[in-house]
């Protein structure tokens, strides 16, 4: 059974009265036509934690939207619901966003299997959707998707920034991979193994079954291959308990990356044994361009703390789609051919989608804990290398 | 291969098959004494996962002091649903009761999704460093895991093949009614040892909170494999569950290496499938074994 447990409306109505706007501004926005924009979001459930800050996003970009007299005059609407961390509810919202709502276009949900869900509806009746948090490029393998992007770093390229650290430093012969036995991290290695050898690199890959405990054996087969690095591809849970089990096994290679690290909980995991290790990042608060840093601000007004990259994201949905409806009005299939072919300057960079809808010109950004805390080390305005990465304790 | 690797891939198995045994204890005795697959048994691990978590950082007790407490916490939460819920079922089809485990799993999943959210909790605390012994290197957190998995076991298998209670567990396993007729009080045998085996599984929890990271569904990870030791094993036979079990994380450590992690695994369910086939109650198992 589907229960629609929480309807939020996150109206453009209220965001207008907290925006400080004219009297005179404001009737004129009141007057227009809303623009409805419709998401699902996990407000409950096992992504709840993180999808609150996508939330944060689309609530952050609407008030700002609207603050500026909405979109070619016409204040913006956001009406969002729990999908309760559930695919199946995601697609049946969708349908409800559709047919019931009338939403323009959708503003994509927590994580890659519920955009999958969704897109499924969103395809059938021709809405355009952005992927907010959707890494996950085999969605737009397996099928073909014409009104549904990516709009996040392709997990493709998870190992991208690691990579070309390696370049850059030299001296590193022999690298090993390690992924889950999952689309996703099949694909990333596959891109990893393809450039590490263009590189001269040695290298060789050990994939994992998911939910997989014990990386004993993996370690026993890397520490026989003589990696000097070693790059992780799979999720959370797993990269804790290889890096612990590496820790344990004090096997110290001189590089060491694992795609998630850079999640806050890293510190907790592993205390002061992260010192040195690589992550990569689909947006830092310290990259130094003029939009971001107004970015930063603003969310941290009006939220008091620092934003994740969740929020970035969601941020640069509302963007994207600001462009594009400015661009072209209120016409899906315009809007669809925009989204298709524009490049559009956002807080995460410049979106800009590939053939298949799948995501070109967002990169992930490279960051390595640096005394206690994750520094950006790619990019201008990155700081000095930890290299290489100290013993463990 | 040399003799150093060997010995390091058992050891690696050792560790990995005494935490998965001990998964497994608790789902065998709750087979075997009552006839019911307990399909809640990886919420009761998140349940000691979690308490291990919050006792660490809450708390800043060492994390092996969770051993114990989630071991006590879980009895009582075992206590409590087979007196509140499963007692209720007791005696109904298999199906039913399966069913109603299935419930109170998705239930528990939900509890701890609302309780917890769904991101990771991890703690750094716990012992540090390695032991090294002739080439083979082994983290004394591992090693903690393994003695306080064998002690556990240890102490599971004394209490059942050598105590009155024990005699009285297996005597139910063995055929109920006629246990029921020679005076033994089967409902509360029954409680017993389905308190026992959720405070083992909320051990198994805090072990792995220990060497992992904790979320809602963590206990699911172990329990599966858990079902296959059981049936491996031998449906109910708690030494099958011990025996098998170190089989298994040795024959996952070995295939692991000489092969790949996805060997290990076809490996492990090709052998669930012969053992099913050749000998259907088990390594150790008869028609009803404790």
């Amino acid at each position: 059974m589907t229960v629609l447990s929480r309807r939020t409306f996150v109206a453009s109505g209220a965001a207008v009265l907290g925006a400080g706007l004219t009297g005179g501004l404001m009737r004129r926005v009141e007057a227009a036509e809303l623009i409805k924009l419709g998401a699902a979001l996990s407000l409950t459930g096992r992504f709840s934690d993180s999808a609150k800050y996508c939330q944060e996003g689309y609530v952050l970009w609407s008030e700002h939207v609207n603050a500026k007299g909405g979109i070619n005059g016409r204040p913006v609407q956001v009406v969002l619901y729990d999908d309760e961390s559930n695919p199946d509810t995601g697609r049946v919202l969708a349908e409800r966003l559709i047919d019931r709502d009338g939403v323009l276009a959708i503003l994509g949900p927590y994580s890659s299997p519920i955009t999958d869900a969704m897109a499924t509806a969103t395809e059938r009746a021709q809405v355009p959707m952005l992927g907010t948090i959707a890494s996950d490029s085999s969605i737009w393998d397996r099928r073909k998707l014409r009104w549904s992007f990516q709009a996040f770093p392709s997990s493709d390229v998870d190992h991208e920034g690691f990579l070309k650290i390696l370049g850059d430093k030299g001296g590193i012969k022999k690298l090993a991979i390690v992924y889950e036995e999952a689309p996703f991290s099949i694909a990333a290695k596959e891109w990893a193994v393809r450039k590490a050898k263009e590189m001269g690199l040695a290298v060789e890959a050990f994939g994992y079954n998911p939910g997989a405990q014990d990386f004993r054996s993996i370690i026993e087969r890397i520490v026989a291959f003589g990696a000097e690095a070693v790059s992780m591809g799979g999720y959370y849970q797993p990269s804790i308990a290889l890096t612990r089990q590496m820790i344990e096994r004090g096997y110290n290679p001189a590089a060491y990356h694992f795609i998630q690290a850079a999640d806050g909980v890293t510190k907790d995991a592993l205390g002061a044994n992260v010192e040195g290790i690589f992550g990569r990042s689909a947006w830092e608060s310290t990259i130094d361009t003029p939009a971001n840093k107004a970015f930063v601000q603003a969310y941290q007004a009006k939220f008091n703390r620092i934003p994740s990259y969740h929020s970035a994201a969601a941020y640069a949905c509302g963007q994207v789609f600001d462009a594009a409806i400015r661009a072209k009005g209120t016409d899906r299939k315009a809007i669809r051919d925009h989204l298709a072919t524009a490049t559009i300057p956002t807080v995460l960079g410049g979106f800009h989608a590939n053939a298949k809808g799948q995501q070109e010109g967002y990169r992930y950004v490279l960051i390595q804990w640096q005394g206690g805390s994750a520094k950006l080390v790619s990019g201008d305005s990155g700081t000095a290398l930890l290299w290489p990465k100290p013993k463990w304790k | 291969m040399s003799l150093t690797l060997a010995c390091q891939l058992v050891m690696n198995g050792l560790v990995f098959g005494a935490l998965l045994g001990l998964v497994a204890l608790g789902l065998a005795l709750i087979f075997g004494v009552m006839r019911v697959v307990n399909f809640a048994h990886g919420e009761f691990i998140t349940l000691g996962a979690y308490a291990t978590f919050l006792l660490v950082t809450r708390l800043a007790v060492p994390p092996l002091t969770g051993v114990p407490v989630a071991l006590v916490l879980g009895a009582l939460a075992g206590w409590f649903i087979q007196r509140t819920v499963l007692s209720r079922v007791s005696g109904r089809p298999e199906l039913e009761v399966l069913m109603v485990t299935y419930a109170l799993s998705v239930v528990g999943l939900g509890l701890f999704s609302q309780g917890f959210g769904g991101d990771f909790r991890s703690y750094a605390e716990g012992p540090t460093g390695n032991l090294r012994l002739a080439g083979v290197v082994v983290g004394w957190r591992s090693l903690s895991v393994l003695i306080v998995c064998l002690v556990m076991g240890a102490l599971t298998l004394l209490l059942v093949q050598r105590s009155r209670t024990g005699l009285g567990l297996r005597a139910i396993a063995q055929n109920r009614d006629a246990s029921a007729a020679c005076g033994i009080n089967v409902p509360r045998s029954e409680q017993l040892a389905f308190s026992l085996a959720v405070g083992l599984a909320a051990a198994a929890g805090a072990l792995v909170s220990l060497i992992g990271t904790t979320t809602p569904t963590v206990g699911h990870e172990w329990v599966l494999d858990g079902f296959v030791v059981v049936v491996l094993g031998g449906m109910g036979s708690i030494t099958g569950a011990v025996v098998a079990s170190l089989a298994l994380g040795l024959i996952h450590s070995f295939a692991s290496y000489a092969l790949d992690d996805s060997w290990a695994r076809i490996l492990t369910y090709l052998l669930l499938y012969l053992a099913i086939l050749v000998r259907p109650h088990g390594l150790l198992g008869r028609r009803a074994e404790l």
